[in-house]
């Protein structure tokens, strides 16, 4: 491809990506991430990255694969992405993220990425950023965005009349963690909520959760939310939060965070 | 007592300190410049030092707060940059900047005595924020360096437009590790306060359409040197995005329910 149309090439991607989006957005609507439940979110990531190392294969022989591996690619894609972040952050409407033209312009940028990450896969040490950087990335964007809709996130409001055995997630389902909370006291200075445990068969017991200072159960990380006090006695609001991607997204930023430390202390890769 | 009642000051004792290290600098007398300018910033770190143990928390939660730090980072990242590549005009460009921001503290102060909220009560928040404003340091100075650039693309010899895009483009490297730690810093804070490390939140969503700007102006530059007009303004665009994602948002209707708007 020739030096100065490749840039050109990529914008034009883009721009069918994102009338291709149009058309979908138009035909069955915005895209439900939480159908991507598991496992066909794991099924998803598998058949993601066994493409991309099969589409490899063929990289030297194909343009437009090389191509896709190439900072020639990496540059429209990153400045595309940018724009429609841009856009989502001037219109600030939530349902951007699952808006397909928005969906396919991430996609696009992130298998550019993952591409490039497989050609350039060399564990010798002056690789080393390189990999840290984008391999973290590619990971935090690849199961943020699958592992999104194992997510779970309910709402428990506790008082101080008796245990709380039930919580609601966002479209007002019910549902029974398994145990019981009740509100002993809340501190409105420091936004403390004191709270008592119970479990069925064991001795309550007594935690403490307060904003920034969430609290581990049964798998449930409990997080301070809301308060009110309606004259005839308080209610807390608690968050109860799982969210089992969460491991492989922290690896992810711990990479990207390591590769910018070691951005501080190289120096920029030398020009081709 | 440090506050903001006498930082009238330290103010002047700064603008003078760092006045005298451009002048010295345009005089080339580097050392006597050097140690000017870091006479202003001892005088600046020393305030802001008061104003931190009087309060007994970091002051970084009011604009007028982190404005302080700004000027206090544009001018080390002024000085770092004038003492390894030795542009005469870099004393002078980071001593505006950093009065404008001095300025803007004098004439609307913004002093906030309440307890911090129970949200910022984290030890994220100062890292967070520092980091931040090392990096919006840092990127300010590129886009000074790519206005000049602008300007001195048909007047100056092509070596030394070289030399200076390679200064932005190092700046530009520093300042997006510097963008990386503060996004990522923040991920793992909101993680801890609000149980999930991105909601797109107004602030969050500029942020990431800044990174990603940087990023394609890094990349460009890597592929395609010869496209230096190009890159600059790309340059420009990713400061004017950052520009939103630190004080533009507020202005935003969109932005109204942000958990960055206090």
């Amino acid at each position: 491809m020739g030096q100065g149309k490749s840039f050109t090439a990529g914008f034009i991607a883009i721009a069918a990506l994102a009338t291709v989006g149009l058309v979908l957005q138009l035909a069955i609507g915005p895209l439900d991430w939480s159908i991507l439940h598991w496992p066909g979110n794991a099924m998803a990531l598998t058949a993601f990255i066994t493409i991309l190392a099969i589409v490899s294969i063929w990289r030297e022989n194909c343009r437009a694969i090389r191509w896709m591996a190439s900072l020639d690619a990496a540059v429209p894609s990153l400045l595309a992405t940018g724009a429609v972040t841009v856009i989502y952050g001037i219109t600030g409407n939530s349902s951007t993220i699952s808006n397909w033209s928005f969906i396919l312009i991430y996609a696009f940028m992130t298998t550019s990425l993952g591409l490039t990450c497989i050609k350039r896969l060399s564990f010798r040490l002056h690789n080393i950023p390189f990999l840290l950087n984008h391999i973290g990335l590619f990971i935090v964007l690849v199961c943020a965005a699958l592992g999104c809709a194992d997510r779970e996130e309910l709402k428990m409001v506790v008082n101080e009349a008796h245990p709380q055995w039930h919580a609601v997630d966002d479209r007002g389902f019910g549902y029974t963690p398994g145990f019981a909370l009740r509100l002993d006291n809340f501190s409105e200075e420091k936004f403390i909520s004191d709270l008592t445990v119970y479990k069925p068969e064991a001795d309550p017991f007594k935690i403490k959760v307060s904003v920034n200072h969430p609290h581990t159960l049964e798998g449930w990380k409990i997080y301070q939310s809301g308060y009110d006090n309606y004259g005839d006695g308080a209610v807390s609001i608690l968050s109860l939060v799982r969210d089992p991607w969460l491991p492989a997204v922290y690896a992810g930023i711990f990479m990207m965070l390591a590769g910018a430390v070691t951005l501080l202390l190289t120096k920029r890769p030398a020009r081709k | 007592m440090i506050g903001w009642n006498i930082f009238i000051y330290f103010a002047a004792a700064a603008v003078v300190f760092w006045a005298a290290g451009a002048l010295s600098a345009w005089k080339g007398a580097s050392k006597v410049s050097l140690a000017a300018s870091s006479a202003g910033m001892l005088s600046l770190c020393t305030f802001i030092a008061g104003l931190w143990i009087s309060s007994g928390i970091p002051p970084l939660r009011t604009m007028g707060e982190t404005r302080l730090w700004y000027s206090l980072f544009l001018c080390m990242a002024g000085l770092i940059v004038y003492s390894r590549h030795g542009y005469r005009w870099i004393p002078t460009f980071s001593t505006v900047m950093s009065t404008v921001f001095i300025f803007i503290n004098l004439f609307k102060p913004q002093i906030h005595t309440q307890p911090l909220m129970p949200a910022l009560q984290s030890p994220w928040f100062a890292p967070h924020v520092i980091v931040y404003m090392f990096c919006y340091g840092l990127l300010g100075a590129a886009t000074i360096v790519g206005l000049y650039l602008l300007w001195a693309e048909s007047r100056k010899p092509e070596e030394e437009l070289r030399q200076m895009i390679s200064t932005s483009d190092s700046l530009v490297r520093a300042g997006l590790a510097f963008m990386t730690f503060g996004m990522l810093f923040g991920a793992l804070w909101a993680k801890q306060a609000w149980g999930h490390y991105w909601t797109w939140d107004p602030k969050e969503t500029w942020a990431a359409a800044t990174w990603m700007i940087y990023l394609g102006y890094l990349h460009l530059r890597l592929s395609r040197p010869e496209k230096r007009k190009a890159a600059i303004w790309i340059l420009l665009a990713a400061f004017l995005s950052l520009q939103m994602c630190w004080w533009g948002i507020n202005f935003l209707p969109s932005a109204a329910g942000s958990v960055h708007t206090y």
